[in-house]
């Protein structure tokens, strides 16, 4: 049914070539330079676009779950942890908060404690003295300072330290675990003021331990152990939690130690704080939370910028000067005039200059001879000019005269329109001669309040009222100038 | 030595490694000592522009707006290649383009830069200097150093009034009578005799030779030749004034290079004064068709002074260039100061033994700004703009009650008014 190979329907890879060889309008040659660069912006764009589509995908699928959830059997979660303490008749609640109010003595984990407020961690230290364990995983200086149970984060990092070197019992019974992170404990130096019992163990415990027990009353009773006092509560700090993790969970003596401390009660409160309150004790600003490398990033970038700075400040030779000549615009003078007439408010002598010039013109048009005036200038002959332009205008003698002789400016008077204006257009319009106007109009008009609602009795409109005469005079001269024949 | 964008990214990839590396502070070292070194090897390596040699070639004289291309050949002398960015720096009324030449030149070789020049101002144009940078093999880094071409390009005058030169040329043809119009040339110069045809003026007829050849023959004139024409520009501060685009003094070239034109075709002698304070150039008199030429390379160094022109100088000056009976033409400008201070008192020794036209270009801005109505200030403005033209219109008045032929013309038709009003005059005999 079709001939025409070209428009044949194909497929494959044939199609390209029977469609590419035929003599079809496919345009050959580059392409024009403005598509060419559109294409490749587009081309930038879409290739944008996807590479944060695959980035979105990928690490969106490795996302499930937050570190430490008790619900996420994947290698960051705590799921197996929890099942065991279920198995062992404790009932594990996760929650973002911490429950306040409890009757009995339970255990609760604290993730980020320093996303707590003040209040909270003293509730919580309250809870140690009445018998709950406390766990604070990663509590640095912030929240030590808040608590004030006479330890500190350590300076110095105490190694992988995995023997416990102390004599509590869950750590002798649990024996060799990695406690991994940057954070350990020490002795304050303030001494004991909050009546706790301090017992640090993994890593060097004299100067930085990982983990450290808190027992309150611990001070009074002596040598007593720690573990002695199973009935009471403890405040336990430990730097980090890997070892509490589905995946590192199995590692050495790590559940063991998770068990002795976590299930020396029937319930167990898991916190993981998602956003810190407005008055957190750990108000670390950006800066502080940034790694340790970006620091040195900034200093290179500061490189940068000297080396920029070198790059773009090393011109190809300076700058050339242009030996300029004086050039001004011819009628700079003539607008400087101008501009001192009207700060001078030299309305009478604008006035005077226009009639004057206007003369010349009308003069010249009709047809009559200048001859130099009083002032020097070229003048004509009065009467015989105003009988001209009154007989060329079709206006009376008397209007003309004044117009071009007058002394002055129009009287205060509207500004728009002119009482010439106006008067010549009703002539028009009635193809009549005009009305001579009230020229010149006294001054001291005494119109009421409502026969001219435009007036208003501002100053500035006092002084504005000679100006706006001057534009109706200019526009009555320049009436008269059309109706003499001139443009 | 001059680094250039590539060591700048290099410390910006830099950057990316610092931030993943796992001892921040050493990598930071290491880079930079990295790029010091990379950056000083390609100091190193770069070609020598010390032993670079630069000549130049092209045109030396072009009319204003028209592009010139000038060559710069660039010689290596040196042992290794060089890759260089030369910068053939001009003042910026030269219009030099492109700015920067990129030129890769082997060890022993040549190679040809094209700087094409747009003037933008009258005068002469000369380079500034030579600037080239070389970048080492790695174009990281290279050295740089200044070399000097002299050269001149002399930018004369655009005369663009020359699109009027053909009508005014058929104006000087129908004047001197060689277009077959009745009423045949006009002027006082005897020509020749011809026979009579009717509607010729019965005074013209040589009765003599009528009565020698037995038909009726008349005198034919032509205009004079061999008339004395002094082109006077006032550079003085009147004519720095911009009227539209350019400058008074511009307007005066472009019109006395037109004047010159059509008299030299005339056959009369033109002879060319600028003056302010002092005279600043002085051409005398020629009227071979290359003084053209010279009139506008003399033309080209013209600038306007800042200072009052010194007219009983000027009238000194077109005196003592010429003894003869001449036209004086002045361009000048209308202005009280100028006018009544200045010209009119040294006038009269002018007039008695010369024709003089004054030529004066009128400012349409003038005209614009009278007819402003739209604010207070502008009606203001309108006044003094009135003012200044009835002053003007008062001047040329006492200046032609002197005898004086006044021109007073707007830029569009200015070269053409006053060339007119020279024929005019020719053909009326009064040269």
């Amino acid at each position: 049914m079709t001939t025409n190979p070209n428009t044949a329907p194909t497929s494959g890879g044939t199609a390209v070539g029977t469609g590419g060889s035929g003599p079809t309008s496919v345009r050959t040659g580059p392409r024009p330079a403005v598509l060419r660069r559109g294409l490749a912006v587009g081309a930038v764009v879409a290739a944008f676009v996807l590479v944060f589509l695959l980035l979105a995908v990928f690490t969106a699928g490795t996302s499930g779950g937050e570190p430490f959830d008790v619900r996420s059997a994947r290698p960051h979660g705590t799921r197996a942890l929890a099942e065991i303490l279920r198995a062992r008749g404790v009932s594990v609640t996760p929650a973002e908060t911490v429950p306040v109010g409890r009757r009995s003595a339970g255990t609760v984990v604290v993730f980020q404690p320093g996303r707590l407020d003040r209040d909270t961690l003293a509730g919580l230290l309250g809870q140690v003295w009445q018998g709950s364990d406390v766990v604070l995983v990663g509590a640095d200086d912030a929240v030590l300072d808040v608590l004030d149970v006479g330890v500190r984060a350590a300076d110095e990092n105490p190694g992988g330290g995995t023997v416990p070197r102390c004599a509590l019992s869950e750590a002798t019974v649990a024996g060799t675990v990695s406690l991994t992170g940057s954070l350990a404990y020490t002795r304050a130096a303030g001494g004991d003021r909050s009546g706790m019992r301090a017992e640090f163990c993994y890593g060097e415990p004299s100067t930085a331990a990982r983990l450290a027990v808190l027992t309150p009353g611990g001070a009074a009773a002596g040598g007593a152990t720690p573990g002695a006092a199973a009935g009471g509560g403890r405040l336990v700090l430990i730097g980090s939690a890997r070892f509490l993790t589905n995946g590192d969970l199995d590692d050495g003596g790590g559940a063991a130690l998770a068990l002795g401390l976590l299930a020396r009660h029937d319930t167990l409160a898991w916190v993981t704080p998602t956003a810190a309150s407005h008055d957190a004790v750990d108000t670390r600003g950006p800066f502080e939370l940034l790694p340790g490398g970006v620091r040195w990033g900034v200093l290179q970038l500061a490189v940068v910028v000297v080396l920029l700075g070198l790059w773009r400040g090393r011109r190809l030779g300076p700058p050339v000067a242009e030996p300029l000549a004086v050039v001004v615009r011819a009628a700079e003078s003539v607008e400087g005039h101008g501009r001192l007439y009207a700060a001078a408010r030299a309305r009478d002598r604008s006035a005077d200059v226009l009639r004057a010039g206007l003369r010349v013109r009308l003069a010249e048009r009709v047809g009559l001879p200048l001859r130099t005036g009083p002032t020097g200038a070229p003048e004509p002959d009065p009467v015989a000019l105003v009988a001209a332009v009154a007989r060329q205008s079709g206006r009376s003698p008397s209007d003309i005269g004044s117009l071009l002789y007058g002394s002055g400016m129009l009287a205060p008077i509207d500004a728009r329109p002119g009482p010439f204006g106006r008067a010549v257009d009703q002539a028009r319009s009635r193809g009549l001669p005009p009305e001579p106007p009230a020229w010149p109009r006294p001054s001291a008009q005494p119109a009421g309040p409502g026969a001219n609602p435009t007036r208003s009795t501002g100053l500035d409109r006092a002084a504005d009222q000679p100006d706006r005469a001057l534009m109706a005079l200019a526009r009555a001269l320049d009436d008269l100038d059309r109706q003499v024949g001139g443009r | 030595m001059a680094i250039s964008g590539r060591a700048v990214a290099l410390a910006l990839c830099g950057v990316a490694f610092v931030l993943v590396s796992p001892a921040p502070g050493l990598t930071l070292v290491l880079v930079n000592l990295l790029i010091v070194v990379l950056v000083a090897a390609d100091v190193a390596f770069a070609g020598a522009v010390r032993t670079m040699s630069f000549s130049r070639s092209g045109p030396t004289a072009t009319r204003l707006g028209q592009p010139v291309p000038l060559v710069l050949a660039v010689t290596n002398n040196g042992t290794r290649t060089v890759r260089a960015q030369v910068r053939d720096a001009w003042s910026p009324s030269a219009g030099a383009q492109p700015r920067v030449h990129r030129v890769v030149v082997p060890a022993g070789e040549r190679r040809f830069l094209e700087t094409m020049l747009t003037p933008t101002r009258r005068g002469d144009r000369t380079p500034f200097r030579i600037t080239v940078r070389t970048l080492g093999p790695l174009g990281l880094a290279g050295r740089q150093r200044r070399h000097h071409s002299p050269w001149r390009l002399r930018v004369l005058p655009p005369f663009t009034s020359r699109r009027a030169l053909p009508a005014a040329l058929a104006r000087l043809r129908e004047v001197e009578g060689e277009v077959a119009i009745r009423g045949a040339g006009a002027g006082s110069e005897f020509d020749s005799l011809r026979e009579y045809v009717i509607g010729d003026d019965v005074r013209l007829i040589d009765w003599r030779t009528t009565a020698r050849r037995g038909a009726v023959v008349v005198r034919a004139f032509r205009p004079e030749r061999d008339r004395r024409v002094v082109c006077v520009l006032d550079t003085g501060r009147t004519s720095a004034g911009r009227v539209g685009d350019t400058p008074r003094l511009d307007h005066a070239l472009d019109a006395a290079l037109l004047l010159t034109a059509v008299a030299l075709r005339a056959g009369d002698r033109v002879s060319l004064i600028a003056h302010d304070s002092v005279p600043r150039a002085t051409l005398p008199g020629s009227h071979d068709q290359a003084y053209l030429a010279r009139v506008s390379d003399v033309m080209a160094g013209l600038e306007p002074a800042i200072v009052e022109a010194d007219h009983s100088g000027i009238v000194t000056s077109v005196l003592r260039a010429t003894s003869r009976r001449s036209l004086v033409v002045l361009f000048t400008e209308l202005a009280p100061a100028v006018i009544e201070e200045g010209l009119l008192p040294a006038l009269g020794t002018l007039t008695a033994r010369h024709t003089v036209i004054v030529a004066a270009l009128r400012d349409p801005r003038l005209d614009e700004l009278a007819a402003g109505r739209d604010s207070v200030r502008a009606v203001h403005t309108a006044a003094a703009a009135e003012q200044t033209r009835m002053r003007r219109r008062e001047l040329a008045e006492t200046l032609r009650q002197r005898g004086v032929e006044v021109v007073d013309a707007p830029p569009a038709s200015y070269a053409a008014t006053v060339t007119d009003t020279y024929l005019t005059l020719k053909s009326l005999g009064r040269l």
